[in-house]
């Protein structure tokens, strides 16, 4: 890809870089997009030069493109229990994610995630992203602190 | 590019991954994947999701 120029025309309003055609400026977007998405996955791509990236070797661009991504952050420095409720999201059967672990303070908190899928006929399709925290006993009887695992079975 | 977002990440362990299918009422499943990423440097775990599209 070209390096911008400073008597450029076209802004890359990102980055602020200048481009002297709309296609350099478009392929500098696309290489952000690129570069934002592999910094979130590492496992999938490297940080370097997005044509030697793993992404690119393997092709998986031209199997799969990737539509939304979405970040949940729980204010908790460990966590004791994990379970992914669910294998499917529909906008009508939102997919949830149980967690429970210890605050900073060492308090335990338990924060119940809620994906789902938008389907308007006339808008893109995106994630939904709830979080509620648990205060309630998730089993009767049980404290939410003596839970030490939970599983879904289909 | 994105320094904090790799720093962060460099400091982080991955705790599980999530996996699941999109179902949008026509034949194609698009995929959900996503992770669950713990920091302790910065006390705070973060679930990282990410929906991919088959291309047509």
């Amino acid at each position: 890809m070209s390096s911008p120029t400073a008597a450029g025309v076209v802004e890359n309003r990102l980055t602020r870089e200048r481009f002297d055609s709309e296609v350099e400026c478009l392929e500098s977007l696309l290489m952000n997009n690129q570069s934002l998405l592999e910094s979130l996955y590492p496992a999938l791509g490297d940080s370097g030069d997005v044509s030697k990236s793993i992404f690119s070797q393997l092709g998986i661009n031209q199997v799969m493109s990737s539509a939304d991504v979405g970040v949940v952050r729980l204010p908790l420095k460990e966590v004791s229990l994990l379970c992914q409720i669910g294998i499917d999201v529909s906008p009508e059967s939102p997919l949830f994610v149980l967690v429970q672990g210890r605050r900073k303070d060492d308090v335990v908190s338990t924060f119940l995630v809620s994906i789902s899928h938008t389907a308007a006929a006339h808008s893109a399709r995106a994630l939904c992203l709830e979080v509620k925290e648990i205060t309630e006993e998730l089993f009767a009887g049980v404290k939410n602190a003596d839970v030490k695992d939970v599983q879904y079975c289909s | 590019m994105f320094e904090k977002t790799q720093q962060f990440l460099a400091h982080s362990k991955v705790l599980s991954y999530l996996f699941s299918s999109i179902r949008n009422g026509k034949d194609r499943r698009p995929l959900l994947v996503g992770a669950v990423m713990q920091n302790s440097e910065e006390c705070v775990t973060d679930l990282h999701l990410k929906s991919l599209a088959y291309r047509r």
